[in-house]
């Protein structure tokens, strides 16, 4: 995250489209299961940024400031698709997926496994290469709760995946 | 690096397939939003002056007939009553079942069955004792969706007679059995109680979120103090030798004010706290955090001290 913008103009937005946009994109499907949620959560994200610093306020980094939002956003989302089948919903139907579940990898299955924060956490750190501290500021809780739930979520992933930890 | 985090790197790179970017496409679908932002503010804007003078309007005429009333002979004039969105019936708490799998449906909630609620009493209207709920909605084949919702009694009319609910959420529980209305704090010192609701549960940490009940023109509603983002602020407390985190709330001399901290340590004798207090505008506003270090036995308040209310540490 070294991308620094006081201020986010049209040339910003192209610059970001061309550079950080597929890997946000594919960040937030990966937590989401859905690339139509991620499309739709990262473009509302950009607007509202853009939007932000007209209005004076500051982004520092783009990029962490639309995965953050994105992912947030993308979770409201899911959540009225929720409320809409609320009633015949299984647990299981959580994870929501554009693909056939056979042709999903043992790693998209087994993200599944986690529970949001820890898929986010562990997109984060290890598709995007965050930091602890990173992802902390990312989902708005300290490098402590981040730090025990990656343990967690790689415990649960190398019993899924059959690998040692 | 350990093999799982080898495999991690390699399996999710696989996985994410980024696809190739159209960046006009996605540039105008942003410009398009941006608009429709712009233009809804705009609209929001101009609401927010149209109510206000109205209202300024329609204050001081009530000021002025109640005052002009009360300058005319005794049974001659508009004496002033309490109005009747004031009235309020006696609550009383819903009987929940000791099985928190059973479920059951509430009089007055939606129309949905329900299942491991969760239930404390407080001032939370700012009128009086009423309860507010954690229910886990229940689906045709029993307790088993991941849909949770907060909800307090509220009277159903203006004359009090008789109660209803009001509904908020859905909530953001990380596991089933660690989602209960956990405190009836009153973080701004106005009197009225906000609703703390554990949203997870980890092994020292605990997760809650504040809701507060608001009445407007449409009726009573209920939702969370969000951050600059829009989701739920999410506060935590307890930890371990190497991280604490608790929140608090300290009196000052413009009021109450509501405080969440975080700590650090390498050696678990000093730490490396950070205080975030935090402001009612509209909503729980967060200041300037403010570093310091303290001892381990030096550590800032927990445990919502100072906020009022009581705190119950589990669902039953």
């Amino acid at each position: 995250m070294s991308e620094d913008l006081a201020s986010i103009d049209e040339a910003a937005i192209r610059e970001f489209l061309t550079g950080a946009y597929p890997r946000i994109v594919a960040a937030v499907a990966l937590v989401e299961g859905s690339r139509a949620t991620a499309e739709d959560a990262v473009a509302e994200a950009l607007a509202r940024a853009w939007e932000r610093s007209e209005r004076g306020d500051r982004i520092d980094s783009l990029p962490a400031w639309v995965t953050r939002v994105a992912l947030n956003l993308s979770k409201s989302r899911l959540r009225r698709v929720r409320a809409e089948t609320r009633a015949r919903e299984r647990a299981e139907a959580r994870w929501h997926v554009d693909e056939p579940q056979d042709a999903r990898l043992d790693v998209e299955l087994a993200l599944a496994k986690l529970s949001r924060r820890q898929r986010q956490a562990t997109v984060l750190r290890y598709y995007l290469g965050y930091d602890v501290m990173e992802i902390a500021r990312a989902l708005g809780v300290s490098e402590g709760t981040i730090k025990t739930t990656l343990h967690r979520a790689r415990h649960t992933m190398a019993a899924a995946l059959g690998e040692e930890e | 690096m350990p093999p799982i985090e080898e495999r991690l790197e390699r399996d999710l790179e696989r996985a994410a397939r980024p696809a190739a970017p159209d960046p006009g496409a996605t540039f105008r679908d942003v410009t398009r939003r941006r608009a429709r932002r712009t233009t809804v503010r705009k609209v929001q804007t101009v609401a927010l002056v149209a109510v206000v003078l109205l209202g300024t309007v329609g204050t001081f005429a009530v000021l002025q007939r109640n005052f002009t009333g009360a300058d005319q002979p005794a049974g001659g004039g508009s004496a002033s009553t309490p109005s009747p969105s004031t009235a309020m019936p006696a609550f009383a708490p819903i009987a929940i079942p000791s099985d928190p799998t059973k479920v059951f449906m509430v009089d007055g909630l939606s129309s949905f069955p329900v299942c491991g609620g969760s239930m404390i009493e407080g001032n939370f209207l700012g009128t009086g004792p009423t309860y507010a709920y954690v229910f886990r909605k229940a689906s045709d084949a029993g307790c088993d969706t991941d849909t949770w919702v907060v909800a307090i009694q509220v009277p159903k009319d203006a004359a009090g007679t008789s109660t209803t609910f009001v509904e908020g959420g859905p909530l953001d529980c990380q596991d089933p059995a660690a989602c209960f209305v956990w405190a009836n704090p009153d973080v701004n010192g106005d009197g009225q109680d906000e609703i703390a609701i554990v949203t997870e549960t980890g092994a020292s940490t605990t997760s809650f979120e504040l809701y507060a009940a608001k009445h407007t023109a449409t009726g009573w509603g209920l939702n969370p103090y969000t951050g600059d983002d829009g989701t739920p602020l999410r506060f935590e407390e307890g930890g371990s030798v190497t991280h604490q985190a608790g929140t608090y709330c300290a009196e000052t001399a413009i009021g109450r004010r509501f405080v969440a901290w975080d700590a650090t340590s390498t050696d678990g004798t000093t730490y490396d706290v950070t205080e975030t207090t935090y402001v009612i505008q509209d909503g729980l506003v967060a200041q300037q955090p403010q570093h310091t270090t303290a001892p381990a036995d030096g550590l800032p308040p927990h445990q919502l001290d100072g906020c009022g209310g009581t705190i119950q540490n589990s669902s039953s």
